[in-house]
């Protein structure tokens, strides 16, 4: 005789773990969207500035200086760190630089999307901030999680907004979808995208005709190196990647390197050693001819254990007819 | 209003990708009882194929779209017979360690083949999207959903109509009594898991020129894929496919009308809610155990 029991289908360990991977995925968006860094094991650390901040307390620890020259969050120059030196805007001097700008473009009311994490809501906390003191109107403020390759929701509620402007901080391949996505979904409002690591090369590849009529805000203009502070030295820098081959997208994350090598390598022959103290020192008197103009450091953060900040220069791009021109 | 279509139709075309995801996972836990971590690999493995059929070799979009879900099936056939059927009677824990080892390795292949940058994969759709009065959409989402509905179709069709469906039904049922009446277990477990993870790879073929491919792009499906099997409830179709809508409609909503920044935590909240109230989930059923 067959006995009717009521046991669960799936053996209830089996449940118990898919509800551990559903659990950690919760709680990791929670926590990314208050701001907590988690390292380790299988959840991902999505950009620079989490690493960063991962590491610094080690350089305290062992009193070694690190070239910062990716990431863009305030906290990593204003935390009493003396051994950051950063050769990268923060997402507040790329807003200031920006700042001019927005007469020419007549923005009246802007809108947001950004990843969630100190990268994106850094940046659009900064250019809310400098827009609402130019008197523009701030509409729909949006943020993502950064592996997201869906963006419907959000840029309905950008849609129903009416902005004129839709600021955009992210990497290129979540730029690219929401170029893409836009355009599908009939946003009319202007694209820039900020923090420089949207390579217009990338997206005219990827998204084609969407990313038409977008603008980019980026450190080097590898497409007009007459235009940038040290002509010779970013031509050499273009010939050379273009000798190599390299994809000519990544010409705009690669002089990052370039610039920070060299950053490093005049701070070692100023210094005479290779030792950490004497490399510090020697760090805060450099000046180097870079890619993205004349490297210098500059004091931030609290007296006596100030971080040093270099003060970049910021391009803006469009890309027009599957080109990218000169703004 | 405009606003509620809008994310209504958001919901309907992203419902029909998360259902796709997740039968293919909940048909092999349903029958072989393994949590198949590569999951995500296999969907990114059907992007790849695509952009490697359209994309290099230049074959039709139409005819690339079958190949990639067949060579998805292949996959999945060689990762059963090479893995799975020598972890046959294995402990849980082992079989799950391995098949993370395996989606470790299967991600890290395709950086390897593929490298980091994202590949965009061209379809034959129209640039202009389908417009229906204040709500817009892509034709490539059209079709995916339509593809998606006819799959599912399909798959459930299989499973309740055919023979070997029958056979994937007892072994689901009970595999003891399966395999005195007949049913050869060892084939039902390879086609399983190779009908997993084609259907796995048709989301990847479907999704990638939506989307882009890129290497890590599975990690995001299969978690998706996992709160859809586990709102529905583990080894139901119907469940997988009602799931994947019920689960885009509230990250929709909850995206357009609370805050975009828990989209992703709104979707697992619900599962977690329906999981204290129903702990098999929307649509498991009760086992009958002899």
């Amino acid at each position: 005789m067959t006995e009717s029991r009521t046991t669960m289908r799936a053996p209830e360990k089996w449940i118990a773990v898919l509800r551990m991977v559903v659990g950690a995925w919760f709680f990791k968006s929670i926590f990314t969207k208050i701001g907590i860094g988690l390292l380790g094991g299988f959840i991902p650390v999505p950009v620079a500035t989490a690493r960063w901040q991962a590491v610094m307390p080690k350089l305290m620890e062992y009193q070694v200086p690190m070239l910062v020259e990716t990431s863009s969050s305030g906290k990593i120059t204003t935390s009493g760190n003396p051994y950051i030196f950063r050769i990268s805007p923060t997402s507040e001097m790329e807003a200031k630089a920006f700042a001019p700008m927005v007469k020419k473009f007549n923005i009246k009311k802007a809108d947001f999307l950004a990843t969630n994490n100190d990268f994106g809501l850094g940046a659009s906390q900064e250019f809310q901030k400098m827009l609402k003191e130019q008197g523009v109107q701030i509409g729909a403020a949006e943020t993502m999680d950064p592996k997201a390759t869906d963006f419907s929701a959000q840029l309905a509620k950008i849609k129903a907004s009416g902005a004129d402007t839709l600021f955009v901080t992210t990497a290129v391949e979540q730029a690219t979808l929401i170029l893409r996505q836009a355009k599908e979904q009939q946003v009319k409002a202007r694209i820039i995208t900020t923090g420089g690591s949207v390579s217009p090369d990338q997206l005219i590849a990827q998204a084609g005709a969407a990313a038409d009529g977008s603008y980019h805000l980026v450190f080097f203009t590898p497409w007009f190196p007459d235009a940038v502070k040290n002509p010779d030295i970013a031509k050499k820098f273009v010939g050379e990647w273009t000798a190599r081959k390299y994809e000519a997208g990544g010409l705009t994350e690669g002089f990052r390197g370039w610039d920070g090598i060299h950053t490093i390598v005049a701070a070692i022959k100023a210094a005479g050693k290779a030792e950490p103290a004497a490399i510090q020192k020697a760090m805060w008197n450099v000046k180097v001819k870079g890619i993205n103009g004349d490297i210098a450091f500059i004091k931030q953060g609290p007296a006596g254990k100030e971080s040093a900040q270099n003060v970049p220069s910021v391009y803006v791009v469009r890309i027009d007819n599957g080109k990218v021109v000169r703004n | 209003m405009d606003q509620l279509l809008q994310h209504g139709l958001n919901a309907l075309m992203l419902g029909g990708t998360y259902a796709l995801l997740g039968i293919g996972l909940t048909l092999i836990f349903g029958i072989m009882k393994v949590v198949n971590f590569t999951h995500g690999e296999l969907y990114a493995f059907g992007a790849y194929m695509m952009y490697a059929l359209v994309m290099l070799l230049g074959v039709s979009f139409f005819v690339a779209l079958p190949l990639a879900i067949a060579l998805g099936v292949a996959l999945g056939a060689l990762l059963e017979l090479v893995l799975l059927r020598r972890l046959r009677g294995a402990d849980i824990d082992t079989t799950m360690l391995v098949m993370i080892g395996a989606w470790i390795a299967l991600q890290n292949a395709e950086q390897l083949a593929w490298s980091g940058v994202a590949k965009s994969i061209s379809t034959p759709f129209p640039a202009a999207p389908l417009v229906i009065g204040p709500v817009s959409v892509a034709w490539n989402r059209v079709f995916v959903l339509v593809v998606a509905l006819i799959l599912i179709g399909v798959t459930y069709l299989l499973i309740n109509k055919t023979k070997l469906g029958r056979a994937m039904r007892a072994t689901f049922q009970d595999r003891d009594t399966a395999a005195l009446m007949g049913v050869r277990i060892g084939n039902i477990h390879t086609a399983t898991f190779a009908l997993g993870s084609g259907l796995a790879a048709a989301g990847g073929a479907l999704l990638g020129p939506v989307f882009v491919a890129y290497p890590s792009m599975g990690d995001l499906a299969a978690a998706k894929a996992f709160a859809v099997v586990i709102l529905g409830g583990l080894g139901s179709i119907p469940g997988a496919t009602l799931g994947g809508f019920i689960l885009a409609l509230v990250e929709e909503l909850g995206a357009g009308y609370v805050s975009s920044g828990y989209r992703d935590a709104m979707g697992f909240l619900l599962i977690i809610v329906i999981l204290l109230f129903r702990p098999t989930g929307l649509f498991a059923r009760k086992e009958r155990v002899g």
